[in-house]
């Protein structure tokens, strides 16, 4: 059995495993783009190139509507979500007060809560107060569920912190508000851009509590992927989902970049 | 001379601890003086309540003669050297020390400018553009201590700042400090456990014991004339021996009394004779206070040499002598302390 040990053959066996996992993760998704391209209705067999699926998703103006509509909760989640969170995180974290626990408690239910108990209780909570349906609910629902994402990735940042470094922003004779903007906000930064890449990707792809949320005119495009993957498998959902990937792909990217560049900003 | 500090009648209790307990002490101006204490006797509260990072319960804090015990640390001109350093990690040395001088709204050329003379004093040239996490302990050191000078502050405090430096390093940091100080001319309150860095560095000295002050001096005259056990203790090595009032003089042991300088206080006390202070003879010395001691036990200590000998009354007492020729072991002396070496102090 020493061959097992031998550092080749560890390598060899850690490079296929890598390999087989890299494959199951991601060949689905390489088929999926692929066949966006393909001539053939039929998500079954190759039969040429096209950009047919994507000029016709160009020409959907309910796609392209529901596209934007998504684009835009999205934004706006995440800036209303990392607002929040910071600020929410901030006080949790500077203020001893009382129900500090249960507050700190309560803030972590609607990442446990199941979408499809949240989605109704919203609605109930927006037909009882008789808001109609829009993009602001749905905003509304989706920060509900995005924002303690942000509050505990900064949470957790802000318990790294050396409590001296605000104190020596005082000291040095800034005000609380300057402290914060100057010194803790920037050593944050790291966090809060995470929390506002996951906020804004957990919002693009959220189906179940928007439906609940959405009036058709706000409906988002996962909603109506869904709706079209209902009626049958279409190559316009591959361009579609294809174009998803893509964002995705571009967000990651950004997230790194963002990480790399943070160590380094200009001065005050 | 005029006050820069004080803590009038302070107390900070923090649930059952009262980390500062009933402490008042005046701190001049350009005076260098060093808060000793162990662990948890409420030096870095006393720090943070002339900051304004704590509010006392009771008393109040005076800045230059003003009461300051209820302004925020921003509105205070005072500035500290956190025992962590506390160096902001996304700001260059240069915006590191800017830092206070912009939140004072200079202008950009004299911040340059500030920034350069402060960079100058502490021998940190070249490393301006520097991170701080590309910093060694020592420079990073330098950079909190320019930061902190360069607004001048009516008053630098320093929490420690020295103790997460190597033993070498740490020397050569005292003798800068204690230049820095002389060549900038401001306050300097420091906090330390060390009792012998409190003595190179400080014009005086405050000793605290629980969060009580127990007293204040120069270092000789803490040295010399301890207050109490404690401090006779804290501050170097000595000889703490229970007495009993014995005519004229202390009765140690049924063999030994000692004639003290110090005028006589109320019996029982206790008397402390530091060990560099008992010369060792053959011969009986002339003065009083001479009587005979068996060595017990040597320890070679460099420059030093450090001896147990026990009277003939039973009591060990601590010798230090110069190292010449090594005593040994059941040796027999002649042990004789000055009455001015014999100080009486108080529990
Ligand atoms: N923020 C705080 N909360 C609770 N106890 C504290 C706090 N700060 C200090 N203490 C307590 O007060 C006492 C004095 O602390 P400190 O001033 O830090 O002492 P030192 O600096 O001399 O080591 C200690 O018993 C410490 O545990
Ligand atoms: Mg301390």
């Amino acid at each position: 059995m020493r061959w097992l040990s031998s550092p080749r053959c560890f390598r060899f066996a850690t490079g296929s495993w890598t390999a087989l996992v890299l494959a199951f993760l991601h060949l689905p998704i390489v088929v999926l783009v692929a066949y966006s391209f393909n001539t053939s209705r039929l998500n079954v067999r190759w039969e040429g190139f096209t950009l047919r699926w994507y000029a016709e998703i160009w020409s959907s103006p309910v796609l392209l509507r529901a596209a934007v509509n998504s684009l835009v909760v999205a934004v706006l989640t995440a800036v209303i979500s990392v607002v929040l969170g910071t600020l929410g995180a901030w006080l949790l974290h500077r203020h001893r007060f009382r129900g500090r626990r249960w507050l700190e408690a309560l803030v972590g239910l609607p990442i446990a809560m199941p979408e499809i108990i949240l989605g109704v209780s919203l609605l109930l909570l927006f037909s009882t107060l008789a808001v109609p349906l829009g993009h602001g609910t749905v905003v509304v629902a989706h920060v509900t569920f995005c924002f303690p994402f942000v509050l505990l990735t900064v949470r957790a940042r802000l318990q790294g912190l050396d409590p001296a470094l605000e104190e020596a922003a005082l000291d040095l004779g800034a005000t609380p508000l300057r402290a914060f903007w100057l010194v803790i906000a920037p050593a944050l930064r790291p966090a809060i851009t995470a929390g506002a890449l996951l906020a804004f990707t957990l919002s693009l792809d959220e189906v179940i509590v928007t439906y609940f949320t959405a009036s058709p005119g706000a409906a988002t495009l996962p909603l109506r992927i869904f709706g079209l993957a209902r009626v049958g498998l279409n190559p316009m959902l591959n361009a579609l989902s294809t174009l998803f990937v893509g964002a995705a792909v571009l967000a990651v990217l950004l997230a790194r970049d963002q990480r790399r560049t943070s160590s380094g900003p200009a001065g005050v | 001379m005029s006050a820069a500090v004080e803590w009038r009648a302070v107390r900070r209790r923090f649930g059952t601890v009262t980390a500062v307990d009933e402490v008042s002490l005046v701190v001049q101006a350009g005076e260098f003086l060093t808060l000793l204490g162990p662990s948890g006797c409420g030096k870095t509260t006393l720090l943070r309540l002339a900051a304004g990072f704590e509010t006392p319960e009771a008393g109040t804090i005076w800045l230059g003669g003003a009461d300051v015990t209820h302004e925020p640390p921003f509105r205070r001109d005072v500035n500290q050297v956190f025992q962590s350093y506390a160096l902001f990690p996304h700001l260059t040395v240069r915006d590191n020390i800017a830092f206070g001088l912009r939140r004072q709204g200079l202008p950009g050329a004299a911040v340059t400018a500030r920034v350069r003379e402060a960079v100058e004093l502490v021998a940190l040239q070249g490393c301006e553009a520097r991170w701080p996490h590309e910093l060694s302990g020592g420079q990073r050191q330098r950079v909190a201590l320019a930061r902190a000078l360069a607004p001048r502050p009516a008053v630098l405090l320093l929490d420690e700042p020295l103790s997460a430096l190597d033993a070498r390093l740490r020397r050569t940091m005292q003798e800068e400090l204690k230049r820095l100080q002389r060549q900038v001319g401001t306050t300097f309150v420091f906090v330390t456990h060390d009792q012998d860095e409190a003595m190179v560095l400080s014009d005086r000295i405050a000793v605290l014991q629980a969060g009580r002050l127990v007293q204040v001096g120069t270092g000789p005259e803490l040295y010399r004339r301890p207050a109490t056990a404690f401090v006779a203790e804290f501050l170097g090595l000595t000889n703490l021996l229970p007495a009993v009032r014995a005519g004229e003089g202390w009765r140690i042991d049924a063999a030994v009394t000692l004639a003290s300088a110090a005028a006589g206080a109320a019996a029982p006390a206790w008397i402390s004779v530091r060990p560099e202070r008992v010369a060792l003879a053959p011969a009986p010395p002339p003065g009083p206070n001479g009587f005979r001691v068996r060595v017990e036990e040597t320890v070679f200590r460099g420059a030093l040499e450090q001896l147990t000998v026990v009277t003939d009354g039973g009591t060990r007492l601590l010798v230090l002598r110069a190292g010449g020729c090594p005593a040994q072991p059941g040796q027999l002396f002649w042990a004789g302390v000055p009455p001015e070496e014999v100080v009486t102090v108080g529990a």
